[in-house]
């Protein structure tokens, strides 16, 4: 059984699972089910195969198969929109939503998402060595800059930001770097019990499902990262915590989404990391319809190295 | 002497019978405290560490697990589970105590009790899990202080019926 049957082919609904026996899973990147519509086979170079149809039970049951029977333990994720599997892949939801009362009436907090109508599965790939000619444009005056890998969703930040990591950190040849990556949507090490299922060096200390500012706190605190990783950097409680870990001497690796590189270089939190010299690199990663991808890199002027 | 042997052998056959009998009564009252025993421990292994439930019978197999027939049902559980051909896991875990129905033996009640547990490992919200798996766990203790109550009353009546079935064969035949 290959590695996408076993991972995220198993996990269909029995229906489905006949027509995708023979699948490889190359260049997957979506599945999306929908109650009352086909199932979709998202590709990369945009082509889309639709088969079987979703009813009610089959979404229940692809409920199951993916939740391992549990989707209890993924309370707290699902009221985010998501949870993520074995393998890194990551499971969004849509439904009904229940929210609760702020102070002033309002509706608040999301309680609970019930109901679920729509399901994206994005596969989490893992390509070793997609970053070996990034790496080396990190580095300024032999000093690791502060890096922010910068892209439109679905680009591959997260791909590019783990196989960094594991260049970084060496593997058990090379001397490494101690980093340190807070997980907050387990994606980057995929972990399964606790165990990271992806490759990210030998000096690569992981902390899982931990909400990224508080992660950062501690890791800082007790673990003496050289350099300290996240993915998707977006709160504002996220970018002060930066700050922190700058002025601690350790360096941040870390990815930011937006619709173009103007679009996040424009938001406040960035633009006061620059002015102030925080970044010294600023990473644009760009994929064509073709699926095929292309790296800018530029330092704190925004000026193009390479 | 031949009468003496027979003597002896059918005092011991009587009292091999009352013994089989009360053995078997006993196996079935652990049975249901290792039924118990899995609802506590799964009570808080999902309400405490919301751990998800094939986690929890897995070390429930490794650690806990002290009779082997329900061991035995958890890995066909398991077994089912992983094959994720089945559409929900209250199906696979009916599927697995269907397999060892027969060498568990369940009170009709018990059997109830047992097909119902299933629905409780396998549900969206923990507090309703966890609020039915107290509510079966008590329900199998009254079932055990039942069966428990019905073994003393019923020790009191097989134990002298025996001595005394046994006494009269002897004097009959002496």
């Amino acid at each position: 059984m290959g590695r996408f049957m076993e991972q995220i082919g198993g996990k269909l609904p029995l229906q489905i699972r006949q027509y995708i026996a023979e699948e490889d899973g190359l260049g997957l990147e979506e599945i999306r089910a929908r109650v009352g519509q086909s199932m979709e086979f998202c590709y990369g170079n945009g082509e889309v195969k639709r088969l079987g149809k979703i009813g009610k039970s089959e979404m229940e049951e692809f409920l199951n198969y993916l939740s391992g029977y549990s989707l209890y333990a993924y309370e707290e994720e699902i009221r985010q929109g998501f949870f993520t599997i074995e393998g890194g892949h990551r499971v969004g939801l849509t439904g009904h939503t229940s929210c609760g009362m702020d102070g002033k009436g309002n509706l608040g907090q999301i309680l609970n998402v019930r109901d679920i109508n729509g399901v994206n599965v994005r596969v989490a790939h893992e390509h070793k060595g997609c970053a070996a000619k990034l790496v080396p444009k990190l580095w300024k005056d032999g000093i690791l800059g502060n890096t922010l890998i910068l892209a439109r969703p679905g680009a591959g930040k997260t791909t590019y930001l783990r196989d960094c990591i594991r260049i970084l950190s060496g593997n058990g040849q090379e001397e490494g770097m101690k980093i340190c990556v807070v997980d907050e949507r387990s994606e980057i090490a995929a972990s399964s019990q606790g165990v990271p299922q992806n490759d990210l060096g030998t000096r690569t200390d992981v902390l899982d499902n931990c909400p990224k500012s508080q992660g950062m706190r501690m890791v800082l605190r007790s673990m003496s990262p050289q350099i300290i990783a996240m993915d998707e950097l977006g709160g504002e409680e996220d970018f002060e915590m930066l700050y922190q870990i700058i002025y601690s001497g350790s360096r941040i690796l870390g990815t930011v989404h937006g619709d173009s590189l103007l679009d996040i270089v424009q938001k406040p939190y960035i633009q006061n990391l620059l002015q102030e010299g925080m970044l010294q690199r600023l990473v644009w990663l760009q994929k064509n319809e073709q699926g095929e991808r292309s790296i800018r890199v530029f330092d704190e002027r925004l000026e193009e190295i390479c | 002497m031949l009468k003496l042997i027979g003597c002896c052998g059918i005092i011991a056959g009587a009292a091999g019978l009352f013994f089989e009998w009360k053995s078997r009564e006993k196996k079935q009252i652990q049975q249901l405290q290792e039924l118990e025993h899995f609802l506590q421990k799964g009570a808080f292994s999902i309400e405490k560490e919301c751990k998800p439930s094939r986690v929890f019978f897995q070390e429930y197999i490794e650690w806990d697990g002290k009779d082997m027939m329900f061991v035995k049902i958890l890995q066909e559980l398991e077994e089912n589970l992983k094959s994720n051909t089945f559409s929900t896991g209250q199906k696979a875990w009916q599927a697995a105590w269907e397999t060892y129905k027969e060498k568990w033996r369940p009170g009709e009640e018990e059997w109830q009790v047992i097909l119902s547990m299933g629905e409780t490992f396998f549900g969206k919200d923990r507090k309703e899990m966890v609020f039915q798996m107290r509510a079966y766990e008590q329900r199998l203790l009254k079932l055990e202080q039942a069966k428990k109550d019905q073994m003393a009353e019923k020790g009191k009546i097989y134990m002298p019926l025996s001595i005394s079935g046994g006494l009269m064969i002897i004097l009959l035949l002496i």
